[in-house]
């Protein structure tokens, strides 16, 4: 502490220490936020059921009625949602295939409900969803500007028709 | 600068920014807004600096007492 630049170098460390320090509790802080996210999702519609290539591809539509607005704290940046079509098949035991996706920069866009189509097609890997059981699962990470990134997510069952078909407004 | 100033220093530096960053905590938690934490923290570093950087005369109270310059040369 002899000299100004000794005592500026001190406080920046300080400084530094207790910022650390700072962002560290606000990241605990996340811990005692209780969510009680809400939602309900159905398939609404198939657009389009078709094998491509060998591979069926189908355009889904989906009725969501959903509240995620509680998993905000004051910590969170944003929300990512995303709808995935999770089932099993004799040739691959585990298919994930996300269909649907949206960015929640505030509590008003968590507050969904509407009828939506899916933003990317239903690809599976091979030609086994006909008349397949899947799981519709609503899934969101939480993401906060300090701390870590959370999971959070609901699962739905539905199933596909059992004959390719087309309602003739998609593909 | 004296010694007790350096000490004092030391001293007021620690805990100006350990109450600036349990302030801002607080008032970020109470206000429910990290941009609000971070404004006053920083404030609080900013005072913080006022306070450390300068050589106020409030650091130099007790200035040191040097031995009489011997005038035997050996």
């Amino acid at each position: 502490m002899h000299s100004a630049t000794y005592r500026l170098n001190a406080v920046a460390t300080m400084a530094f220490t207790g910022l650390l320090a700072l962002c560290l509790a606000v990241s605990v802080t996340e811990l005692a936020h209780k969510a009680n996210p809400e939602a309900s999702l159905k398939m609404h519609g198939v657009h389009h059921f078709k094998p491509l290539g060998g591979n069926d591809e189908a355009v889904l539509s989906f009725q969501m009625k959903g509240d995620l607005s509680s998993c905000f704290s004051w910590n969170t940046k944003q929300l990512f949602a995303y709808i995935k079509i999770v089932y099993e098949t004799e040739r691959h035991v585990r298919n994930e295939v996300t269909v649907w996706d949206k960015v929640m920069t505030s509590t008003e866009e968590a507050r969904i409900e509407e009828a939506f189509l899916s933003k990317y097609a239903l690809v599976d890997n091979g030609s086994d969803l006909r008349g397949r059981d899947v799981n519709l699962t609503l899934a969101w990470n939480v993401m906060p500007y300090i701390g870590a990134l959370y999971f959070g997510e609901k699962v739905f069952a539905a199933k596909m028709p059992s004959e390719y078909m087309s309602d003739g407004r998609q593909g | 600068m004296d010694l007790k100033g350096q000490q004092l220093c030391e001293a007021l530096a620690t805990y100006l920014i350990l109450f600036s960053a349990i302030v801002a905590f607080l008032f970020g938690i109470g206000t429910q807004s990290l941009r609000n934490l971070f404004c006053v923290y920083g404030a609080g570093v900013g005072l913080t600096c006022l306070v450390i950087i300068p050589n106020w005369p409030f650091y130099n109270r007790n200035p040191m007492k040097w031995l009489p310059r011997s005038l035997k040369k050996d």
